[in-house]
Formats: C-alpha cells, structure tokens, sequence
C-alpha cells in the first residue's frame, strides 16, 4: 500500500513512504504551506539529501545553506549551466559548450556568451555563488517561466532557452546642466532568460538568494515588487516598471506585476534607487517618463 | 568496571571517543547526535557545528558562536597557544600579547599575495577569531604526524603543537590556472596531536579518495587536502567567452582526503 500525496509546489503524486520528498522538484510531501496575510507563501525548503528524479538521471540537492546539487547524469540526459556553476565532475562525464544563439546581444545584455553542457554517464556537482536556496521549476511540454538573470543554476537539455529583452526597462528624461537626456534603467538587466518545455519535460534550477517566496496572482491582480526581488514569473504575467515617488529625492522604481499567474521573489534584494533632482522629478512626475506615454 | 565504561559514543567527523551521554564531540564540535550525511558520490557534509559548541585542545577550550559566519572563540590556557593570520582576529582580552612566527620566503608570500606574518597568541586568556564570508567552520584535528594543506585565505586557526609551512605551488599552469594562487598553506603536526580551524564559504563536503582514484574540481572551489593527494590543472574543452578563454579543472589524486566549498569566487582561469 502507498501512501500517495499530491507535491504543493509541483502537483506531481509521489508516494510519501518511498521518498519523503517530491522526486520530481524535491519539495517536502505533506508539509502543509501556508499564505502569510498579503499571500506570500514561503517557498517550501528542498530538505537535505532530497533526491529528485528527470529522464535516467538522479540529483541530490545537499548542503543548507549553498546548496549543491549533484547528479548522476543517466546516459542521453545533459544539463547546461554557465561554468561558474561547476564545483566538481567525475572523469566520465563530458563537459562541452552548449549551442547558444544571439551572440551580440548577450555580449551587449552582460549576459555569459557561452554555455556548458554536461553529458553521462556518470556524476557532476554544482552550486551558485551566495547563500540560499535552490528553486526547481519542473515544466511539462507547452509550460515555460520567465527568469531574472543570473539565477540559473541549471537545465536539463530538453528545455529550450532564449533570451529576451527585459520588459522592465523605464526610460526617463533628465536634465544635464540646460540639455535635456534620455536616460534608461533596466534593473534586471537588458533581458531576461525564458525557459520552456517544447515535446518533453523539463527541469529548471534556480537560486534564490536568501529565502523565496511565491504567489500565485489572479487575473488583473497587482503587486508591486523591488525589481531586484524577481527570481521568476509565469510567462502570463504582465511586468512593468513604474516609478513610486518618495517625496524626496529619491525615486523607487517598482516592478508591478499584474496576474494572473505566479511570481517567485527572494529576499536577497539589493534595492534599485533613482536620485534625482527636484526638476527632474517635476518634469518626470509631468510626464517625462515612459510610463506616461 | 561496568560495561557501560567500555561503551562510547564515535564521531562521525574526526572518529573521535567521547563518553555516552555527550552531544557534541568533545575534540572537534560536531553533533553526535546525526549520522554523518554522504551523498550519492561520497561527499561527506561537515558537521554544522551548533551555536555555544565547546570542544578542547591541550588545556584549552574553544566555543562556536553564530551559525552565518561563524565565531571560533578560544579560551587559552597557561602554555597552550594558537596561531592566525592577523586580519582574523575579531577581539583578544587586554592581558594577550600578540608575537609573530619566524617565516621564511617573505618576498615570495607578498608576491603570492599571502600576508607577510602569521601572528601568535599564548594563554592564558580570551581570543576570538573570524573570516569575512557567510559559512562553515572545519574543525580538522589532526594526530601526530599528519600533514594538510590548505588554500590560502582559508585557515582561521591552528594550535601550538602545529607546524605551519606553506609550499610553492608546482607548475606554471597550477599556479596560474588552480585558482589557489602561488601557494598553500600547509600544517604539520609531529609527535603531539594538533587541531587546525578552516573557514569554508557555504557549504563544505568532504570525499576520501582511494589510491590512484581521481575527481575534477573547479579551483575555487578546492578547500583542503592530505598532502598526499596529488593536484594537477588540466584544460578542459570548453570556452568561457567569446575570445576563446579556457575552462580549467584541478584532477585531485588520491590517496586522501579532499575537502571542497560550495560557495567559490570564479578563479582566473575560468572567469569570462
């Protein structure tokens, strides 16, 4: 007899007495998750030592604090990561470069211009460079996410990659002595990564820095987040960047995302602050900015 | 005698006896309480060691303090003494002079980018020691006649009865390409039991190499070994930019321990 128990962050069913975690994302089974008061939802700790499950292969997620995820790669399934993720490979596993397209503008977006991709059989460990937590997106065929930059961790290769320019772009203009200039802020970058899963299934893992957090927006639902804070969103959700005045010199831009579908935060945010002169906040407030037009 | 003095509680970390009834191991810190995790490829997890952990060395006691970036706080003993890098130090109590151990090669450790002195400390009194990055502290007691060695910038640590040495760094492409730079750190302990401290960025994972077998590494994110296990850099077939830049790996050879970290800084060699 099984113990079946639908997975709260993937919905796969797994059988909690064989494995206490979701094979398929590593999320605790029957831990019951909870909404704080404004529907943010803790996103549910990959225990240590979980195991999770894609084509032939097994990873471990290991380590609580930067955790690596290491996994015994089956032969025909690859994972692709930027070489800042390798910490460690058995001699049988191949590490080679993974095909990439749009060369000048990931030069031009700072974006790493070449990939790895690693082939089994055999073992390869990973991990991403600050404390916090691992973020697994399992996508079924026609399901994809949208991703901040640099919060790959890795993909399994039947997910298909492409780098699109940032939505959350606010140009501005602004005053440089009697010359007035355009100046543009794009606080994630100039694009952002989108993963999806085409004819298979797909694994994504991301960090998140620090703690994450989810919530699941409802059609025409908003919620203003630090730009910075964005570790993902469903490819539905509307993204748009919006200035909040301070009554200060200080001009917070916000990124307001608007459901329905799911945005996944993290709360090691560094803040994304415009100083700006009183003239410039007048002529920005009187419609200078892009959001106005 | 009872049987229950023959009974011990064994370390999982350091292998260590400790009395029934002990939490913490009274040579290295570690839980007693919890198996050892491994991994599927053999990684051993170090201990997180538990905040106000004690454990002792000679006559002397240290006590970890926080679990983000760790404090190794040491109680020394009248004759009982330690050894740090300088930057180290977080606070001392008034009564402690602070000396300095006779190096050699001192150009050699400017230009490999080491500090010139590794200070000293005798007891009795109180010191307390940290690196500058969120992690773990290792604690590697070390029995007589052992030999470690370290990556530079990573030993918090190491008590009187350790020999401290640092060694060149062989080959070109080792040097320039192993992300340790041109030299580590390395501890010898003879006739006495020695105990060294490491600070290790994020997590840190330990595996046992066998005689002849071999891993590939990022250099960054090497941490320690045996003295015995081999380090050679090999280029992979890989580019890392547009220009063509290599990706390279240290091939670790046992025998020996190895100890890595989860949280590394790309190196040279491989950044873009």
């Amino acid at each position: 007899m099984t113990r079946d128990i639908p997975c709260r962050w993937c919905g796969t069913v797994g059988d909690a007495d064989a494995s206490p975690s979701c094979l398929r994302c590593g999320a605790p089974l029957g831990v019951i998750t909870q909404a704080d008061d404004s529907g943010w939802t803790e996103l549910p700790a990959v225990p240590d030592a979980a195991h999770l499950q894609f084509g032939s292969s097994r990873a471990q997620v290991i380590g609580s604090y930067v955790p690596m995820v290491e996994t015994a790669l089956g032969a025909g399934d690859g994972l692709y990561f930027t070489h800042n993720m390798l910490l460690w490979r058995d001699g049988t596993v191949h590490v080679g470069n993974h095909p990439m397209a749009g060369g000048w503008k990931r030069l031009r977006g700072g974006l790493p211009l070449v990939m790895c991709e690693a082939h089994g059989p055999g073992s390869i460990g990973l991990s991403h460079d600050s404390p916090g937590e691992l973020v697994t997106l399992p996508l079924n065929p026609g399901a994809g996410m949208v991703v901040a930059e640099h919060h790959l961790l890795a993909a399994t290769t039947t997910a298909h990659y492409d780098a699109v320019a940032s939505p959350l772009s606010f140009t501005y203009t602004r005053h440089n002595g009697n010359d007035r200039e355009q100046e543009t802020e794009r606080p994630l970058g100039w694009f952002v990564d989108v993963f999806s899963a085409r004819d298979k299934p797909a694994l994504v893992l991301l960090h998140a820095r620090g703690n994450a957090f989810t919530r699941v927006l409802a059609a025409g639902e908003r919620v203003d987040v630090n730009p910075t804070a964005l570790v993902a969103w469903s490819p539905t959700v509307t993204a748009q960047l919006l200035p909040d005045f301070t009554g200060s010199s200080q001009v917070l831009l916000m990124a307001t995302m608007t459901g329905p579908g799911l945005v996944i935060t993290h709360s090691g945010a560094h803040g994304h602050v415009l100083y700006l002169s009183q003239r410039d906040i007048n002529l920005m407030a009187g419609g200078g900015g892009s959001w106005w037009s | 005698m009872t049987a229950s003095d023959y009974e011990h509680l064994q370390c999982s970390w350091c292998r260590s006896t400790n009395p029934l009834g002990s939490t913490s191991c009274a040579t290295c810190g570690a839980p007693l309480a919890q198996a050892a995790l491994v991994s599927d490829a053999g990684w051993r997890a170090a201990p997180r060691i538990r905040d106000t952990t004690r454990f002792g060395f000679s006559n002397s006691t240290v006590e970890v303090e926080g679990e983000i970036v760790p404090v190794a706080e040491v109680d020394l003993a009248a004759g009982d003494g330690v050894f740090f890098e300088a930057h180290t130090l977080l606070w001392k109590t008034e009564s402690m002079a602070l000396g300095s151990m006779n190096l050699g090669g001192g150009l050699g450790r400017l230009f490999g980018g080491m500090p010139m002195v590794i200070t000293t400390v005798a007891g009795p009194g109180k010191i307390a020691f940290a690196r500058d990055s969120a992690g773990e502290l290792v604690v590697l007691p070390l029995h007589p006649e052992m030999e470690i060695d370290v990556r530079e910038h990573a030993f918090l640590v190491g008590t009187h009865t350790v020999s401290y040495d640092f060694v060149k760094i062989d080959g070109l492409k080792n040097m320039l390409h192993g992300g340790s730079g041109m030299y580590m750190d390395r501890f010898r302990t003879h006739g006495q039991q020695g105990l060294v401290m490491l600070h290790g960025s994020g997590n840190v994972f330990e595996k046992q190499l066998a005689p002849g077998e071999s891993i590939h590494v990022e250099p960054g994110a090497f941490l320690y070994k045996d003295a015995s296990v081999t380090m050679q850099v090999e280029k992979q077939d890989v580019k890392t930019s547009a220009l063509g830049k290599g990706l390279y790996l240290v091939k670790m050879t046992g025998p020996g321990r190895l100890g890595i970290q989860s949280m590394y800084h790309p190196h040279l060699g491989s950044s873009e």
